[in-house]
């Protein structure tokens, strides 16, 4: 079980949890018809070091003048959480047309998935006082997030942050998922 | 609130008003028959797609 931060600060945080953020498929323009696409995360959690973020803010938002924007990001790193029993069942992504690996919950692979000894995927569940049901991130479906989008929706979509520690031991497990080397069979 | 209640799949924007990228305000919503629930179950992604015109110029 992770420990959670609930008070809400104005800048973005690792670790910190949105509701209902957008990501852009695509935009697409032809003959005077723009079309856009785009997947409704019910909730992702922000992965970018903290630092980084902590340097961003200062320098975007800062009345004083800096002698350079060396520190501003473009985007902001984020993966999606989808609730375990969907992904017991491989069904998380069936409202957009996909449909996963059957993962058995009762069996090895449900009770690796839950001791996180599947490098894709990170389990969460949430203490009793935040009615989240248990959760899974999946690195693999990770995306950037404009970072001046993402704090407009502070205000509105912002549900927790994860502890120190916690979001310590997912950015870990993020970075070495992302660095795991694929060797020939 | 009725939970049932989900996203539909596509929307034709009639005014190319509706689309305003200039702004981080989200762009369309008019197609929302209801918010996501508010009770933290975590429901499944969902895909909007939205077209509109694009007139030239500036307002």
């Amino acid at each position: 079980m992770v420990r959670i931060r609930k008070q809400k600060i104005n800048r973005i945080r690792q670790g910190d949890i949105f509701r209902e953020v957008e990501y852009i498929e695509y935009v697409n323009e032809s003959k005077g018809i723009i079309e856009v696409s785009k997947i409704i995360f019910p909730y992702v959690i922000v992965l970018t070091q903290d630092c980084d973020l902590q340097q961003d803010y200062t320098l975007r938002w800062s009345k004083r003048q800096r002698q350079n924007h060396d520190k501003l990001l473009l985007s902001t790193l984020v993966a999606p959480l989808y609730n375990a029993e969907h992904i017991y069942t491989g069904e998380h992504l069936s409202e957009i047309g996909l449909k996963m690996q059957f993962i058995s919950k009762n069996k090895t692979p449900g009770k690796n998935l839950r001791n996180n000894m599947m490098p894709r995927y990170h389990y969460i569940e949430f203490p009793d006082d935040v009615p989240i049901v248990p959760s899974v991130i999946d690195f693999k479906h990770y995306f950037s997030v404009n970072i001046e989008y993402l704090k407009k929706l502070k205000k509105e979509k912002f549900v927790c942050n994860i502890a120190p520690l916690y979001r310590e031991d997912i950015s870990q497990r993020f970075a070495a998922f992302l660095s795991r080397i694929g060797l020939p069979d | 609130m009725n939970k049932n209640k989900t996203f539909s799949s596509e929307y034709i924007a009639t005014d190319s008003t509706d689309i305003d990228t200039n702004e981080y305000k989200e762009i369309e919503h008019l197609n929302v028959e209801e918010e996501f629930d508010k009770n933290y179950e975590i429901s499944k992604p969902k895909r909007i797609i939205i077209r509109g015109k694009v007139i030239d110029g500036k307002d």
